[in-house]
């Protein structure tokens, strides 16, 4: 299972659907390989028994790549550095590094050639010093001489270029390690993470999966500093169409969690027939209607998200203030981590400003969202961005009526079952609350239409099911080519 | 939203309000749906798709783009530049101001942080004990604070305390073992009296323990605790000689006062990093600390520091030589003037401060606005910076020693001594900022080199010219002689190695 910036260190949407299939697909055993940002980071899972092993790649955080790995031994690394010197790096390594960039900067024109060029670059990095390479004169000079002296490129701040080449030469890191013998890799994202997944299906032919949340290009986008010039955008939005190219290529399936995702994929060039939606499933013994605690007259707006900008906390906050000139027994309640803490804090003046101190409340991470959304009269998510949401199927199993913003797989999710809202529209946000918080009756009909809606096409059941099948049919698509190869020889 | 934009203009509009830089229509795409535009929205304007629309809006927005359309950012103005310039200059000064306190509280309230004696040999005795603990702890600190530096960086507030815990501990063994092998060798010699090898072990072990924990603050630029520090630890002495009355008991109030101060920095730490983990905390687990390759990193700072003060303080071993009857034997006359000539640092530590900030500002790009085909305008830009800051240094060093020489002509002693070593710590200033650009560009084994024939050049002139002159003002010459050199040679080094491929030592500095 290959995973970045998720599972097992980090909460979230795409760490519970991670842990849900390892958890559930018992007889299976896995091996997670978790890019991270930084090492040493506190798992936030339980591994279950069938985890057999976890690598974790931190890019940054450490100086020399595997030095937090407590397997790697000083006298290795200083072999491998002193094995590693400038007329090794220009002829091993400088010309995959070449091609390397060459397809960056197109956007991934070949996506063989930019495979090829990868599968090079891990073979020499795993027997030389990292460090050491991406340190080399060899290294900045064929940066300089592809990059910067690019009649496009070279137009961009000599600054930011130093910063770009510094991030690769952290991504590299990533190469660097080995990768342990796996029947099949599945990644959790279409990212950077997914290179291990390609080099093994090149070096090994080993099936390769994708499962895509949210379609990771996109979310790329949305994240590009709007300071930059159009070219550095254009550089930085080349290397993600590249990684996501060069991964959908070698994908044996791409297995979106929504159809919303899939006008992405087409859009970037993966074929009808490697599509699959699987969506998520949500263990409904968990996610149902109880009696919770609450036992004052406040009608509960539950919100379950992280505090950050395309989570669309502001929005709700200003939808809040229409809402409680009319209903003064509504309160907000946001269920989440701080992931940006400018962000919150600009929430928290926005609230003050409204004086909605004691109607919008954050009452921080929870591990029980159940009882959460079962205190809640309604449960609202306000998003910019979303694959296929979690919070929006558990809180519908749950009986409850849902407000969602029209993102991602929402819809999906939602059908007729709920109310949808535009985007970015405090006011439609605010009818749509308003409209369930004046009807009972009706809070109550979508809230028992939408359980049974879940009931029938979002459980753990079908999810498993899914993925069981289409594990067996990769699985035994590669046993007839090498039966077929046997035959051949 | 997408209700009231009815027309292509305003969905490009209503785009650039949210990104002004959209490059393609892919861009354009992720606007459109998070502002709202749907699949239905894209029908009802003619178009198949959300994708199709977007294609038609970039173009309407290619149109704003050409005309050149850009955000401005707030410039800033001469009084931000001159108060950040102040506030440079002020942090500069005070990487030298735990001397200057020393000796500003000596003079206004005639308190001594080292005990004072007439009597030579027990001045040598504290003196010898202050220059051998600053040698002999010089290289343990740099062994262990990039890795501090960078954990503090990371907000590795756990691993931070494991490296300060690691330091500590072997700082304080490593120190035990040198006071022990000191003691052995002293005795071995059979030149000094008991009572005199006691004071040195003590005076060696509280200062030496001083140095290692006042090493972190440095590193960690806390210059305002570093500054309580010693404040506090001459408040201590202070207090002390108010209630002691015997000289054996007002030698032991030094020791107070620096072990005071030693205990000090230890709470200060504990509760700082306390405090930052308890308020701010980390997604970290158990931080493992790996220590070969901790100690392989610091191990070239470590060797420059060494060489460092091993360089500052080859005058005095030169000039407190004595062959017999004791070994060393400290010279009053000499004393004064080299104490006093400590004062030009401050002026210099300032400018060099400023310069070295802009220096790496420059380097970052934040003040320059070059292109990548203009690396070769860039290295220059880089070099009259470089070149900049060094000529303000000698120049600020010059300037504030005439100042100086007028404000305490009286109080100096020996003006040649006074002056010879004035200009060498001029130069050293220079020798600093060199060293702190290797060190910037995390490149610590290149001035290995120089530092290694500045020290020996520093030596042996001394050594020969002593023989030829006697030794009234060689040692003080001898200094200001290789400190010249080395600052020469190390400028050169630089110019010619670091900023001749500034952007590829810049670019793997990190």
């Amino acid at each position: 299972m290959l995973c970045e910036g998720t599972y097992p260190f980090y909460r979230g949407g795409v760490s519970t659907w991670t842990h849900n299939l390892i958890l559930n697909l018992k007889d299976y055993d896995f091996f997670v390989l978790s890019v991270t940002p930084a090492p040493f980071l506190r798992r936030r899972y339980d591994l279950p028994p069938n985890v057999k092993g976890i690598l974790d790649i931190p890019l940054w955080g450490t100086e020399f790549a595997k030095e937090h790995m407590r397997e790697f031994k000083f006298r290795d690394f200083l072999s491998r550095n002193l094995s590693t010197d400038e007329r090794k790096i220009r002829k091993e390594f400088a010309p995959s590094l070449r091609m390397f960039l060459d397809e960056i900067k197109h956007g991934c024109r070949d996506p063989r050639r930019l495979a090829e060029a990868i599968c090079e670059m891990h073979v020499f990095l795993t027997k030389h010093d990292h460090r050491r390479t991406v340190r080399s004169e060899t290294f900045w000079n064929v940066m300089r001489e592809e990059l910067f002296n690019d009649r496009l490129y070279g137009y961009t701040k000599l600054s930011y270029m130093i910063d770009f080449s510094r991030i690769l030469s952290h991504i590299l890191r990533l190469l660097s390690y080995e990768y342990p013998y796996a029947d099949l890799s599945h990644s959790s994202v279409t990212a950077f993470c997914g290179l291990p997944g390609i080099i093994l299906k090149i070096e090994r032919d080993t099936p390769y999966l994708i499962t895509e949340h949210g379609v990771y290009f996109r979310e790329r986008i949305l994240d590009l500093p709007s300071k930059s010039s159009i070219i550095e955008r254009m550089l930085l939005i080349n290397l993600y169409r590249a990684i996501v190219q060069v991964n959908y290529y070698y994908a044996d399936k791409v297995l979106p969690v929504c159809r919303f995702n899939i006008n992405w994929e087409r859009e970037l060039g993966v074929s009808e027939e490697k599509i699959e939606v699987i969506y998520n499933g949500i263990n409904i013994e968990r996610f149902k209607p109880l009696k919770t605690n609450a036992k004052d007259n406040l009608k509960r707006i539950v919100v379950m998200a992280r505090i950050d900008k395309l989570k669309g906390i502001m929005n709700l906050i200003e939808a809040m203030a229409k809402v409680s000139k009319h209903h003064h027994e509504a309160i907000c309640e946001i269920y989440g981590p701080i992931s940006d803490e400018a962000y919150f804090k600009t929430c928290q003046r926005k609230i003050k400003s409204l004086n909605l101190e004691d109607k919008v409340l954050f009452m921080g991470p929870t591990d029980k969202p159940e009882l959460a959304y079962n205190r809640a009269y309604v449960v609202v998510q306000p998003s910019l961005s979303e694959g296929f949401p979690f919070t929006v199927i558990e809180a519908m199993a749950c009986g409850k009526p849902v407000i969602a913003t029209d993102v991602g797989g929402v819809s999906e999710a939602i059908d007729s079952f709920g109310v949808i809202v535009p985007p970015r529209s405090s006011i439609a946000l605010a009818e749509g609350i308003m409209k369930v918080l004046e009807n009972e009756e009706y809070a109550e009909e979508i809230g028992g239409k939408a359980r049974r809606y879940v009931l029938e096409r979002f459980t753990y059941k079908e999810f498993l099911e899914n993925y069981r099948r289409v594990y067996l049919e990769v699985l035994s698509e590669k046993i007839w080519r090498e039966i077929i190869e046997w035959q051949r020889s | 939203m997408a209700e009231v934009l009815t027309d292509l203009d305003s969905l490009a509009v209503a785009v650039l309000e949210v990104d002004e830089n959209v490059k393609d229509y892919l861009d354009v795409a992720v606007i459109l749906e998070v502002i709202g535009v749907t699949r239905e929205t894209a029908k009802r304007y003619g178009y198949k798709d959300i994708f199709n629309l977007a294609e038609a809006v970039f173009k309407a927005i290619r149109h704003y783009q050409l005309r050149g359309e850009t955000a401005g950012t707030r410039k800033k103005t001469r009084i931000d530049s001159i108060i950040e310039a102040l506030r440079l200059f002020a942090g500069g000064m005070t990487l030298g101001f735990p001397w200057v306190i020393i000796l500003l509280v000596y003079i206004i309230f005639k308190v001594s942080w080292l005990p004072i004696s007439e009597t030579p040999l027990v001045s040598t005795s504290v003196n010898l004990a202050l220059v051998a603990s600053i040698i002999s702890t010089s290289w343990i600190s740099p062994l262990f604070m990039r890795k501090l530096f960078y954990f503090m960086y990371q907000k590795m507030y756990s691993a931070v305390r494991k490296i300060l815990v690691a330091y500590f501990i072997s700082g304080f063994f490593i120190t035990l073992l040198i006071a022990i092998l000191l003691v052995m060798f002293t005795n071995t010699l059979g030149i000094y009296p008991d009572w005199w090898i006691t004071y040195f072990t003590i005076f060696f072990i509280a200062l030496s323990l001083l140095w290692l924990t006042t090493a972190p603050l440095y590193a960690l630029r806390l210059h305002i605790p570093l500054i309580l520090t010693y404040l506090c630890s001459l408040l201590i002495i202070g207090i002390s000689y108010t209630v002691m009355r015997s000289i054996p008991q007002k030698f032991m109030a030094h020791i107070y006062g620096t072990i005071g101060g030693s205990a000090i920095v230890i709470i200060y730490l504990t509760v700082y990093l306390y405090l930052r983990s308890r308020f701010k905390p980390e997604s970290y687990g158990d931080v493992k600390i790996r220590l070969p390759f901790t100690l392989y990193l610091g191990m070239p700072y470590s060797i420059v520091n060494l060489l460092y003060f091993i360089f500052i303080f080859t005058d005095r071993f030169l000039v407190w030589y004595r062959g017999s009857p004791y070994l060393f034997l400290v010279d009053f006359l000499y004393e004064t003037p080299a104490s006093l000539s400590l004062l030009i640092i401050t002026v210099p530590f300032g400018v060099m401060n400023y310069y070295i900030q802009r220096f790496y500002r420059y380097l970052s790009g934040e003040r320059s606005e070059f292109n990548s085909f203009q690396i070769d305008e860039y290295r220059e830009s880089i070099k009259k910076i470089y070149l900049k800051m060094q000529t303000v240094i000698f120049l600020s060093g010059f300037s504030f020693w005439v100042i100086l020489f007028f404000l305490i002509r009286n109080q100096i002693g020996d003006v040649t001594i006074f002056t010879y070593l004035s200009i060498g710590h001029i130069f050293l200033i220079s020798i600093i900022s060199n060293i702190l650009v290797f060190f910037c560009m995390h490149r610590p084994v290149m001035p290995l080199l120089p530092m290694l024939l500045g020290t020996l050049l520093n030596f042996t002139l001394g050594a020969i010219l002593i023989k030829m002159y006697g030794v009234k003002y060689v040692a003080s010459m001898s200094y200001m002689v290789s400190s010249i050199i080395m600052a020469i040679f190390l400028i050169t080094m630089v110019i010619e190695t670091i900023i001749k491929k500034i952007d590829y030592y810049y670019y793997s500095a990190f």
